[in-house]
């Protein structure tokens, strides 16, 4: 509600200022007035609305969940798939966690949500690889599955630079699956998806210390790994990266 | 201790924080001063960052499909609780009759000591065998019989005992006096190798008759019969001895039929030896209700077990 009176004032301001067709304080002053209202409510919403959304699915209704799901579903999914490396494991690793996340809902005590979310998500990859482990067979579909998306040529990209950005995404990948799984879990919670240590510490569970310590020795490692790759980097961050020692 | 490049672990861990701001002021102030005079500290710094950046720079990959929940998978697991409860429940029945099979085996005989009296009975029999080889044991020479081949021919063993015993009765049938033949007929090798050569007579004329050939019908069950033949074969031997003219059905399952037949044919010659031993085997039946129980429940609880393990694994 406070979301949706905070952008009618920004709109009322602009539009009284458009009659005269030009960017006037009025304008500037609607779009700061809308601005500074709508981050704070917003998040404010997301929040109630998200502490709604938790105590509905706790009392059994699956679509409030679902609203849940969508919310979180595009980071639990690349979480998994930066800790699988592959895109149907971490497809079936998100789900599982999903429905795990539905069935353990009265378990949840408050605080962060996403944090409680991931920590299945995590431990659904971690019983994967362990399946896996015992299991190495892999098919020849899920080898030739192994290929994670890589990016699209940026506009204006040409095609030398995005094959170099290819590479450089490959070597990232190859060096991210070099790591140990709780090592990879932390890189990936830090470094892609920009949690703080104390998220990350709830989500595996483990004390500011401990996310500390993995993740500078996650990074050393994937320093170390991506030197190998040399000539394949970019002149920048090879140039960065070897710049020790 | 160093880690890499000479720097020492505690200070990779704490260029690492400082790159997330996630050291202390006092902490990142004293590292910020460390890193304007040590060169190598500072490269080190810029590694990390390149490194990080370069993780950071990984594309958001778009879900393949959306991960909502359908009623289907959130379906409550009905049946692994009942599962669980169904192999509690076989097991305790399993425990509970074996327990109760065994208080009965200790107040008497039971089910599962059958084998030790058949050896025993055998064992003690056997120098009567011996003592009598002149002996003809032609109402007898029937194996003892155990297993589904027994229950199915249960009432024709009856019959054919009450019989025997009736013929008998009339006869009054001497040492060296055949009877008609009122032997169930033995099939097969094992059998064959464990009766007598008297007994093998009665068999054809038991045959020629045409009765008891449901006994054994076949060479598993004879071999089965082996454990029971002598002492029934012996039984009804020390019978001829001392005149005893009741013919002997030789089998413990046709035990009881005899015992029945006996008593409705109230022979003259009183209780025999046989009828003694018989009465004693009479609980011992090879295949009782409470050793049949115990199978299928035993059976139970490994299908239950396979299939909760099986239902657990699919999650």
């Amino acid at each position: 509600m406070w979301e949706r009176a905070s952008s009618k004032l920004a709109l009322s301001i602009f539009f009284r200022s458009c009659p005269q067709d030009r960017l006037t304080p009025y304008w500037l002053a609607g779009m700061w007035v809308g601005t500074a209202l709508r981050g704070p409510l917003s998040y404010h919403g997301r929040a109630m609305d998200e502490k709604a959304l938790i105590q509905g699915a706790q009392s059994g209704d699956l679509d409030s969940f679902n609203r849940l799901v969508l919310n979180f579903q595009g980071l639990a999914y690349n979480v998994a798939l930066r800790i699988m490396g592959d895109e149907a494991a971490a497809a079936d690793a998100t789900q599982e966690a999903f429905i795990s996340a539905y069935r353990g809902l009265k378990r949840y005590r408050g605080g962060s949500f996403r944090a409680w979310l991931l920590r299945i998500v995590t431990n659904a990859c971690y019983d994967e690889l362990r399946r896996r482990k015992r299991r190495p067979a892999v098919s020849l579909d899920e080898m030739t599955e192994q290929e994670v998306a890589l990016p699209v040529a940026s506009p204006g990209e040409g095609p030398e630079a995005a094959a170099q950005r290819t590479e450089l995404m490959r070597a990232i990948e190859d060096c991210l699956l070099g790591l140990s799984p709780e090592f990879r879990a932390v890189a990936v919670l830090v470094d892609v998806q920009g949690f703080d240590y104390q998220e990350v510490a709830e989500t595996i569970g483990k004390p500011l210390g401990t996310v500390k310590s993995r993740l500078a020795r996650a990074r050393a490692k994937l320093r170390e790994c991506l030197k190998e790759y040399g000539e394949l980097l970019p002149s920048s961050i090879r140039l960065q990266i070897e710049a020790v020692g | 201790m160093t880690d890499m490049d000479g720097i020492a672990r505690g200070d990779l861990e704490r260029l690492s924080a400082f790159l997330d701001g996630e050291l202390s002021p006092a902490e990142a102030e004293k590292l910020g001063a460390r890193l304007a005079t040590d060169k190598q500290l500072s490269e080190m710094l810029e590694a990390l960052r390149a490194t990080a950046e370069a993780v950071r720079s990984l594309p958001e990959v778009s879900p393949p499909h959306s991960f909502a929940l359908t009623k289907k998978m959130v379906r409550p697991r009905r049946a692994y609780p009942f599962l669980q409860l169904s192999t509690a429940v076989a097991a305790l029945g399993f425990v509970l009759v074996v327990g109760a099979d065994l208080l009965l085996s200790s107040s008497g005989s039971s089910a599962l000591d059958v084998p030790d009296q058949v050896f025993f009975a055998a064992d003690q029999l056997v120098p009567e065998q011996e003592l009598a080889p002149e002996s003809d044991p032609s109402p007898a020479g029937a194996p003892a019989l155990e297993g589904e081949a027994a229950d199915r021919d249960l009432s024709a063993a009856t019959e054919t005992a009450a019989d025997s015993a009736a013929g008998a009765e009339q006869e009054l049938a001497p040492e060296s006096d055949p009877s008609p033949a009122e032997a169930p007929a033995v099939e097969g090798e094992a059998a064959e190798q464990d009766l007598s050569a008297a007994a093998e007579t009665a068999t054809e004329s038991a045959a020629e008759d045409g009765f008891g050939q449901g006994y054994l019908r076949s060479d598993e069950d004879a071999r089965e019969s082996e454990l029971g033949a002598p002492p029934g074969e012996e039984l009804a031997e020390e019978q001829v001895r001392e005149g005893e003219p009741a013919a002997l059905p030789g089998e413990e399952l046709v035990a009881e039929g005899a015992l029945k037949a006996d008593a409705a044919q109230e022979p003259s010659a009183g209780e025999s030896i046989a009828d003694r031993d018989l009465t004693e085997d009479e609980p011992s039946l090879p295949l009782s209700p409470l050793r049949a129980i115990e199978i299928g429940l035993a059976a139970a609880v490994f299908v239950l077990v396979g299939l909760t393990l099986w239902v657990r694994q699919r999650g």
